[in-house]
C-alpha cells in the first residue's frame, strides 16, 4: 500500500490552490476560480473549504472544524478526521488554540486573532446567481461593477416583506469594489468580516471558486439608506445553559414540553462559559 | 527538511506577507543556483510548476535555464509571463520596463496578472508609507526601490482590480509583498 501524501493533496494540487490563495488575497472578494480536486468528499460538503485547508495546512498547525457553530456534527467531524488521519494535526474544540479555523455556517463568538486563518466552506459563491444563470454573463457583471441586480433582490424582499428576508449568506461589499456571498454564516456574522484581525479565505469546491477577505479590510453588508443592514435581535431571550445574551441563539423546542427555549449556537463557546461558571461555584 | 513541507512553510510565509502588506518575515533556504538568493529560489520552488510562465528581466539565459529545470515552469516573454523574476542589480530602467509590459489581467479575469519577484538589499534609507487592504491604517517600511519603480507600479495599478502583485527578496532572506491593493507613499526624510 503506497502511503498518502502529506494533506492528502499532491504538490501539484496545493501549488494551484496556493497561486489561487495569493491572487484571491490580492483582489479582495473576487472569485478566483481553480481547478477543484476529487477528494473522499462529495462535493458540496465542504470541499472548497477543506482544499484550501488541505493547501495550507502544515504539521504546527492546530485544526478547529465547526460545523453550525458545532465542534461535534458529522460534517465537522469527518472533515477533521480526514485532515488528521492525513497530516498528525492536533485538533482542538477551543477557538483561542486553533491556528486554522474551518467553519460551515459560523463564525466564533471569541475574536479571531491575526495569527488565526478563518475558512469559510462555501455552497453558492455567485451572490447574482439567482439573478442570472450564466456564469458567463456573471462573471461580466462584477468586471463592470453592476451590482443592481444584488440590490434589486433585496429590494424586492423589502417590497414582500418590508425587511431583508435573506437570514443566512448575506450579501456584503468588499474593498468597495466587488459584492461577494459571505458563505450561509448569519447576518450576524457580518459585522465580523469587517476590519478584522484573521485572514478570511473562502472556497467553493462544486463552483470551484476561492475567494478572500484580507485582515483589516472594508466590508459592508448591502443596504438602503432608508433600510439599513440589521443583525438578527435576540431580545428578552437567553441561552438556556449559561445565560448568554450577546451571542448568537438557536432556537429549540423541547420535545416533551413542547417549550421553545434557545441555546448558544457556538457549541464549544457555550462550554467554556459553563465550565467558568462551575470553576466560580 | 522535505520538500513538501519546506514548500508548505515557504508559502505561509508569503501568505502572511500577501495578506498583511508591508509586514517583513524570514524564508527559509533549500536549494541555491548562481544569480538569485537561496530565498527566492525557495519563492520559485514554492509558486513555479509546469502549469505558469515565467520571465527573467534582463539577458539571463543560464538563469532561465536553471530555473525552468528547476521548477518544471516555462518560459515565456515578460509580456506575457505569470511569474516574473528580477535578480539583484538589475537596473532601474530595466525593472520599469518590466513593470510597464507585465500583464496586468482584464477586468473579466484579473487574475491573468502577473507577479513580479523582485530582489533588493536589504541596506536603504528609502521609506515608503503604505495604506490598503490588509494594513490597519498605515505602516511605514524601509524597502529598497526608487521611486520611478514605485511609480511605474502605481501607474499599472491605477485601475483595479488590474494591475501586478509584488513580492520583494532581500539578501537576508526576509520577504515583504505589496499586492496591487496596496498604496505606496515615499516618506520626506
Amino acid at each position: 500500500m503506497t502511503t498518502l501524501p502529506f494533506a492528502l493533496l499532491d504538490e501539484q494540487s496545493k501549488r494551484e490552490i496556493r497561486r489561487a490563495i495569493l491572487k484571491g488575497i490580492a483582489i479582495p472578494g473576487y472569485q478566483v476560480p481553480f481547478a477543484s480536486r476529487e477528494l473522499p468528499i462529495g462535493r458540496g460538503w465542504g470541499t472548497g473549504g477543506l482544499q484550501i485547508t488541505l493547501g495550507i495546512i502544515g504539521k504546527e498547525d492546530v485544526l478547529k472544524v465547526i460545523d453550525q457553530g458545532s465542534d461535534d456534527s458529522v460534517n465537522a467531524v469527518n472533515i477533521k478526521k480526514l485532515v488528521t488521519k492525513t497530516t498528525g494535526v492536533d485538533t482542538t474544540i477551543r477557538t483561542q488554540d486553533a491556528t486554522l479555523i474551518q467553519s460551515r455556517h459560523r463564525i466564533p463568538e471569541v475574536p479571531l486573532r491575526s495569527d488565526q486563518v478563518m475558512i469559510l466552506q462555501v455552497p453558492e459563491p455567485e451572490p447574482l446567481r439567482n439573478i442570472e444563470r450564466s456564469e458567463f454573463k456573471t462573471k461580466r457583471l462584477h468586471a463592470e461593477k453592476e451590482y443592481s441586480g444584488a440590490y434589486l433582490t433585496l429590494f424586492e424582499q423589502i417590497m414582500r416583506y418590508n425587511q431583508t428576508s435573506q437570514g443566512a449568506d448575506y450579501p456584503v461589499m468588499v474593498n468597495e469594489r466587488y459584492v461577494m456571498n459571505p458563505s450561509p454564516i448569519p447576518r450576524y456574522d457580518n459585522p465580523r468580516l469587517h476590519n478584522s484581525d484573521a485572514l478570511i479565505l473562502l472556497g467553493a469546491g462544486r463552483e470551484k471558486k476561492i475567494y478572500a477577505v484580507p485582515p483589516y479590510t472594508h466590508v459592508a453588508s448591502l443596504a438602503f439608506e432608508d433600510y439599513p443592514f440589521v443583525v438578527e435581535k435576540f431580545e428578552g431571550k437567553a441561552c438556556r445553559e449559561t445565560g448568554l445574551t450577546d451571542v448568537f441563539l438557536d432556537e429549540l423546542v423541547d420535545e416533551e414540553t413542547g417549550e421553545t427555549y434557545y441555546m448558544c449556537n457556538d457549541t464549544s463557546y457555550m462550554y467554556e462559559k459553563l465550565q467558568q461558571k462551575v470553576a466560580v461555584k | 527538511m522535505e520538500l513538501t513541507h519546506f514548500t508548505q512553510q515557504t508559502f505561509r510565509t508569503l501568505m502572511t506577507c500577501m495578506s498583511r502588506p508591508g509586514t517583513k518575515e524570514a524564508l527559509q533556504k533549500d536549494a541555491m543556483i548562481d544569480g538569485i538568493y537561496a530565498e527566492t529560489m525557495s519563492v520559485l520552488r514554492t509558486m513555479l510548476d509546469g502549469e505558469v510562465t515565467f520571465a527573467v528581466v534582463g539577458q539571463a539565459p543560464r538563469l532561465q535555464q536553471e530555473v525552468m529545470a528547476w521548477t518544471g515552469a516555462n518560459v515565456s516573454e515578460v509580456a506575457d509571463a505569470d511569474f516574473i523574476l528580477v535578480p539583484q542589480h538589475t537596473d532601474e530602467a530595466q525593472i520599469v520596463e518590466a513593470i510597464q509590459q507585465a500583464k496586468i489581467g482584464d477586468l473579466v479575469d484579473p487574475q491573468y496578472s502577473a507577479t513580479l519577484i523582485v530582489e533588493v538589499v536589504a541596506e536603504t534609507s528609502q521609506q515608503w508609507q503604505l495604506t490598503g487592504p490588509g494594513i490597519q491604517d498605515n505602516t511605514i517600511i524601509p524597502l529598497a526601490i526608487t521611486p520611478n519603480i514605485v511609480a511605474a507600479r502605481a501607474a499599472r495599478n491605477k485601475e483595479f482590480p488590474l494591475g501586478v502583485d509584488m513580492i520583494f527578496v532581500n539578501e537576508h532572506g526576509e520577504v515583504v509583498a505589496l499586492p496591487r491593493t496596496t498604496k505606496a507613499e515615499g516618506v520626506e526624510q
